[in-house]
């Protein structure tokens, strides 16, 4: 009886040490939920999504609504955000500034930061930059010794000088060619490069910043001459030709390394026509015009051996490793998923030739006379449809159509006397527009002529023509 | 009801004796130190240096260490002795300098110096670096460590001055051609480097230098004539 009341009160005072210690541990927290204005601001614009042309102005007013009683010091900023890399556009209140970033879509960020106590305010919008220079020609021209690059945009907008506006930088010398490269599927790395006859200047296609010269593009070439660039049509590797020598760069397998130099020409006892025949996925040809025969380089390879016909042994209408002739011109026809047609112009003692190749294959041979095809023996400037088989010719002041099939050519077009034919070139894209420069004596026009279903000129004239350039020295498509 | 009681009771009291304060475990012993690798790597290596482009007197090779106890906040002093089974000379072939370690470090790079000696155009030596006791350190415990790394207490190098087919060569063969000595001499007087391993010079090397190469051949055999290597073969790329 005696242990049960001990067992009672010991429990009562465990019971009551307990309470004390719940007690204890629930004290009252002081809260404090009294809210005084911190000067909110509202921002307002008049739309949320912006569209604007590369190197064009933006203009975004802003109207801030900010509190009464507030004297409004604050600090400003626009933001344009990738998921890669953030630009600062401007600190000003409104925007009001040239775009000059990469053409894809961004995130901006408005902030508006209250210098009283630090708060910061944000707006977000969306921002579209399209390239000013997305798609057009490259037009070299020389004037007084000196080089110049304009672009023509595909809607008829003249850039004259877009390489001096981005880099306060003129050529020295003149000009021998510039060409837009891109590793298909791999815009980012795409390269416009112009060439001096010593020099080479690498541009940001998209801005026409320089982005490289010299042996940050191809190790130690000796001069440049006899231009030749584009890549193998399964994108491996890509090619450029320089005096006789052939250069090659990283492709799609190490995107990365696309821009990096070029390996030095590849060595051997041959002198290559400047044309890269891109006909099969993994092995581009090249002509030897020193031993008239053609090579081959197959993906991957770093070495150039003679080409041998391919396997479809009914199409061996010329020996590609024993052609015997000089190649005059190698032109681009049609291009399929997994080959391309190039149609060579060639010439020996008895005149001159069309070959075409396909694949690995010879697909054509066929002698071109004068008396079917006018002028063919003296033309040097050669370019071919990618819709029709057709090829034009150019000779002084005439531009003619050479029907593949029919093996016969017409004359298109006639420039007054006065006016030399220096280039002629086709939008490969449509294979619509041709566009042909001619040179005066003092200044160089660059005419573009739509081109019908039948090859022709429609309306038989220049569509538009752009006058005051220098000598047009070589034209390319962006 | 009693028996309710009791095992309220008891409940009550163990609860209030489980409230006891929790108890930090820390370390106790002997401060000590070890080399440490990683779980895959080997407690040996090689080192040439007929590789380097230029000619060099003497190199650093350096061996990671990490002591095994608690920081300090003073300097504290590694040794490192030869072990068993070294052919090379202290003082002659190579130096063990004494380190120290800085005030609130737990890793140090210990670098043991190389240098070139003429007997090491003919043959390999051998360098076991041991962790030794220090005023401040004992050897450390070996085995398997923190993130995976391993405690050793014995590091073994191979040094010479012969140039000898790197292990990676394998992987390159294609692109550079069989292994000579008179091969990779040549390369690295063209290239100035002297590792060829794809981790080392990237798809753009093993692209890029055999036409470098080649170029260069061509010259050098225009004034020289054929480059022949060791084995007899002539040297191409």
């Amino acid at each position: 009886m005696k242990g049960n009341r001990f067992l009672i009160y010991t429990i009562g005072y465990l019971r009551i040490g307990l309470i004390a210690l719940l007690m204890q541990g629930c004290s009252s927290f002081e809260q404090d939920f009294s809210r005084s204005p911190i000067g909110d601001i509202n921002i307002l614009m008049d739309k949320s999504e912006y569209d604007v042309v590369q190197l064009e102005k933006l203009n975004i007013p802003v109207t801030i609504n900010i509190p009464p009683g507030k004297t409004g010091r604050y600090a400003y900023r626009w933001k344009a955000l990738t998921n890669d890399a953030v630009y600062i556009l401007s600190d000003k209140k409104d925007l009001d500034t040239i775009i000059d970033l990469p053409p894809q879509q961004y995130n901006i960020q408005y902030t508006v930061t209250d210098l009283d106590n630090g708060l910061e305010f944000n707006k977000h919008l969306f921002l579209t930059v399209n390239g000013a220079f997305y798609e057009g020609w490259l037009v070299s021209h020389n004037l007084g010794g000196k080089g110049k690059l304009a672009f023509i945009r595909a809607d008829n907008a003249v850039f004259p000088d877009p390489v001096g506006q981005a880099n306060n930088l003129s050529f020295p010398e003149n000009l021998k060619a510039s060409f837009y490269n891109q590793v298909s599927y791999q815009v980012k790395y795409a390269s416009i490069a112009s060439f001096t006859g010593t020099e080479i200047f690498r541009f940001d296609p998209n801005t026409f910043k320089l982005t490289g010269k010299s042996e940050e593009v191809f190790m130690s070439p000796n001069g440049y001459g006899g231009l030749a660039w584009d890549g193998g049509l399964g994108r491996v590797d890509q090619y450029f030709i320089n005096n006789g020598e052939v250069h090659v760069g990283m492709g799609d397998f190490y995107p990365n390394e696309i821009l990096k130099p070029y390996t030095p020409g590849l060595g051997g006892d041959y002198n290559l026509f400047p044309a890269v025949i891109s006909s099969s996925l993994y092995n581009t040809f090249f002509y030897d015009n020193k031993y008239k025969r053609f090579m081959v380089a197959p993906a991957f390879a770093r070495a150039l051996a003679v080409a041998t016909n391919g396997s479809n042994t009914t199409l061996n209408i010329f020996n590609m490793s024993n052609v015997g002739k000089t190649m005059i011109a190698a032109e681009k026809g049609r291009v399929s998923s997994n080959s391309s047609v190039f149609y060579c112009v060639m010439e020996d003692n008895d005149g001159r030739y069309v070959m075409g190749i396909n694949n690995l294959d010879p697909i054509l041979y066929q002698k071109v006379t004068d008396s079917q095809c006018p002028d063919f023996s003296k033309a040097k400037l050669f370019t071919a449809s990618g819709l029709f088989q057709h090829m034009y010719y150019a000779v002084d002041n005439k531009i003619y159509l050479y029907n593949i099939v029919a093996n016969s050519a017409e004359l298109l077009y006639s420039f007054p006397s006065s006016q030399l034919i220096t280039d002629i070139e086709i939008k490969r894209k449509t294979s619509r527009t041709l566009a042909v420069s001619t040179w005066d004596g003092t200044s160089g026009n660059f005419n573009l002529f739509d081109i019908s279903d039948l090859g022709q000129f429609v309306d038989g004239a220049p569509k538009k023509v752009f006058g005051n350039l220098g000598y047009i020295i070589h034209t390319s498509n962006k | 009801m009693k028996t309710r009681k009791y095992f309220i009771f008891a409940g009550l009291l163990c609860a209030l004796m489980a409230c006891k304060k929790q108890e930090t475990m820390l370390f106790e012993g002997e401060e000590r130190v070890s080399f440490f690798i990683g779980e895959y790597d080997v407690d040996s290596t090689s080192y040439t240096f007929a590789f380097d482009p230029v000619t060099k007197e003497r190199d650093t090779l350096y061996l990671k260490m990490r002591i095994q106890g608690r920081k300090h906040n003073r300097p504290r002093t590694i040794k490192i002795q030869p072990g068993v089974g070294t052919t090379a000379v202290l003082g002659q072939d190579f130096l063990l300098p004494e380190v120290v370690l800085p005030a609130d470090s737990v890793t140090v790079n210990y670098p043991l110096i190389l240098i070139n000696t003429p007997k090491m155009e003919t043959q390999a030596l051998r360098i076991v670096a041991e962790v030794a006791a220090s005023d401040d350190f004992l050897p450390g415990g070996t085995g398997q460590a923190i993130g995976g790394t391993k405690a050793i207490n014995s590091y073994k190098i191979w040094v010479s001055n012969k140039p000898e087919r790197p292990v990676y060569w394998d992987d390159v063969e294609s692109d550079f051609g069989p292994f000579s000595a008179t091969r990779i001499r040549f390369m690295i007087s063209v290239l100035g480097v002297s590792d060829f391993s794809y981790d080392t010079i990237g798809a753009y090397g093993t692209f890029t230098y055999p036409v470098i190469l080649r170029n260069a051949l061509v010259k050098y055999e225009a004034a020289n004539g054929p480059l022949i290597d060791e084995f007899g073969q002539r040297v191409t790329f």
